[in-house]
């Protein structure tokens, strides 16, 4: 059970939304981070075939999903980043539609639909109208709608913006609970959402994957390059300008500072690094190459 | 670092129900799906039966009652036509706008499957009903029901055919404007031509009809291969 990205491209006329990929997707939780505009969202609708790559291919089990879709897609389930329904289907009218949709038997649809309501704790809101949901409910039945059919592939764009912190925890529970069986793809500017359960982290970058490896490998890069320091408010600004700092803090008159350097900050205390850091290291960069251009 | 996490909240006691399920569930897994497509089919048009009958028999009886009214008024059957096409259309366009084509992009019954089924359960259903008010309006009347059927068919899968054909080709806006134009055309030829369409022979009916049919088929075709031609184009340059 494996699913290879093969040079996949996709151009929209002058940009190239994802450059050249090649992945190989296995069993387990994938987190996909990434600046807004990365092409995250373009690779995931090429991996679930709705959009058509310019050029490469997606394989599963060897074989390119386009030319086995119907069977595929029996195994797939996707959640968009915009998430559209009819405004007026209640919460489990719509589930049921895309149960049939999905052609699905009835027996086995409604007692999935119990199940996944409890799940994600929607169950009192079952006889609501989508219209009426908050945002994060209505994501909450996107995530439900892709599990329907219990998915060996499942894709998930965003899945967390907009969620409330127990809900995250809720979700990020089930996240990893799914990761077990089959591949869970799914993308989020929130590192902290996928650095507990990620099993893979891949991290884009204007089209092209900049890593894919595990956390621990990936945090181990950033080993001795995380520090902390106190300093006065002059001192603070001045690494603001100069350096990548990721957390601020203040206290009193003495501010606390999480900086990421490849050069040792003086008396700066080595600090135990996290994504945030790996995150930021490399797109900060970014923004400030970018302004150094503009100069 | 992970491990902290997953000791934190995940409970073991779920972990394992969760696998005990899991594994009762791989047994249910060959059964999970509708095998025969006439039972998906079928389940679909349940879900959308009220939808379909209500709209078809609405128009269907009001443009009927009116035509009877108006001396002479087969345009109004065409009327009926032109409207169910729009419903069609606007249904289509209406869930793509939404967002939900995303999504029913990749299940069994995608977008194209779904537009080209209902266009087809929307015309069958206001067949049947022009057919049923024409019988018991004749009835009751002088009303040649035939010819107004042959009237109203013709153009339903006129306009039929050019949505189909439409609706993927251009981007959503412009598949509107085009689809409205057509059918108001027609509308307006219609009414004009009132007169004159009591006139036309019975053997040039069946001709258009035969006419307008081909092209209705050749619209399905078009539309459910789009999906798969897109496909093979993609690959076909790359090759
Ligand atoms: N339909 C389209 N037509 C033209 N350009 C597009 C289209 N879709 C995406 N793009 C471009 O492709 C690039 C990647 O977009 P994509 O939506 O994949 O980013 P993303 O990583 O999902 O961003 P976000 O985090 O904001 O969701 C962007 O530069 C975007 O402008
Ligand atoms: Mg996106």
């Amino acid at each position: 059970m494996e699913l290879i990205v093969d040079e996949l491209t996709k151009q929209f006329l002058k940009t190239v939304a994802v450059d050249h990929i090649n992945l190989k997707l296995e069993k387990g939780v994938i987190g996909l981070i990434g600046a807004n505009g990365s092409g995250k969202t373009t690779l995931m609708k090429m991996i679930c075939g709705i959009l058509p790559p310019t050029s490469g291919k997606v394989c599963w089990n060897g074989k390119d999903i386009l030319s086995q879709y119907d069977s595929y897609v029996m195994n797939l389930g996707y959640m968009p980043q915009h998430l559209g329904f009819y405004p007026s289907f209640t919460i489990q009218e719509f589930l049921e539609y895309m149960s049939v949709v999905k052609g699905l038997k009835k027996e086995f649809y409604m007692k999935k639909i119990d199940e996944l309501l409890f799940k994600l704790n929607l169950e009192e809101k079952r006889k609501a109208k989508i219209k009426s949901l908050s945002g994060g409910m209505q994501r909450r039945v996107g995530i439900a709608q892709a599990l329907l059919n219990e998915p060996k592939i499942l894709i998930l764009d965003e899945p967390t913006a907009g969620l409330d912190p127990k809900e995250r925890i809720v979700l990020r529970n089930l996240i990893s609970r799914l990761g077990e069986e089959s591949v869970v793809l799914l993308s989020t500017h929130i590192v902290s959402d996928v650095e507990s359960i990620a099993d893979k982290i891949i991290m884009m970058k204007k089209g092209k994957i900049l890593y894919y490896d595990d956390p621990e490998n990936l945090l181990n890069k950033m080993e001795n390059k995380v520090f902390e320091v106190c300093c006065e408010r002059k001192q603070a600004e001045e690494y603001m300008i100069n350096k990548i700092v990721v957390n601020v803090k203040k206290h009193q008159n003495i501010y606390t500072l999480r900086i990421v350097s490849d050069e040792p900050i003086e008396n700066g205390i080595i600090t135990e690094p996290g994504l945030d850091d790996l995150y930021l290291y490399h797109f900060k960069d970014e923004v400030l190459q970018d302004f150094g251009e503009d100069i | 670092m992970k491990e902290k996490y997953k000791k934190l909240e995940i409970d073991e006691d779920h972990m394992k129900q969760t696998i005990e399920l899991s594994k009762l569930k791989l047994k249910n897994r060959q059964t999970k799906y509708e095998e025969s497509s006439a039972c998906i089919w079928w389940s679909f048009f349940k879900k959308e039966s009220m939808k379909y009958m209500i709209i078809s028999l609405t128009c269907s009886c009001i443009l009927c009652l009116l035509s009877f009214a108006i001396e002479g008024g087969y345009a109004m059957c065409t009327m009926n036509a032109a409207l169910i096409g729009t419903i069609v259309l606007y249904d289509d366009l209406r869930s793509s706008m939404m967002g939900m084509e995303e999504l029913l992009m990749c299940a069994k019954l995608n977008p194209a499957k779904i537009f080209v089924y209902k266009s087809n359960i929307y015309l069958l259903m206001a067949l049947i009903s022009t057919l049923l008010f024409n019988l018991i309006l004749s009835s009751f009347h002088h009303f040649d029901f035939m010819v107004s059927l042959f009237c109203s068919l013709i153009p339903m899968y006129l306009i039929s055919a050019v949505t189909l054909i439409v609706v993927d080709q251009v981007s959503n806006k412009l598949s509107i404007i085009i689809a409205y134009i057509s059918i108001y055309a027609v509308i307006a030829f219609e009414v004009n031509q009132k007169v004159m369409m009591l006139s036309i022979s019975n053997k040039m009916i069946v001709f258009l009809l035969a006419v307008s049919f081909g092209i209705y088929c050749l619209g399905i075709y078009i539309h459910l291969n789009q999906i798969s031609n897109r496909k093979e184009n993609v690959y076909g340059i790359n090759r």
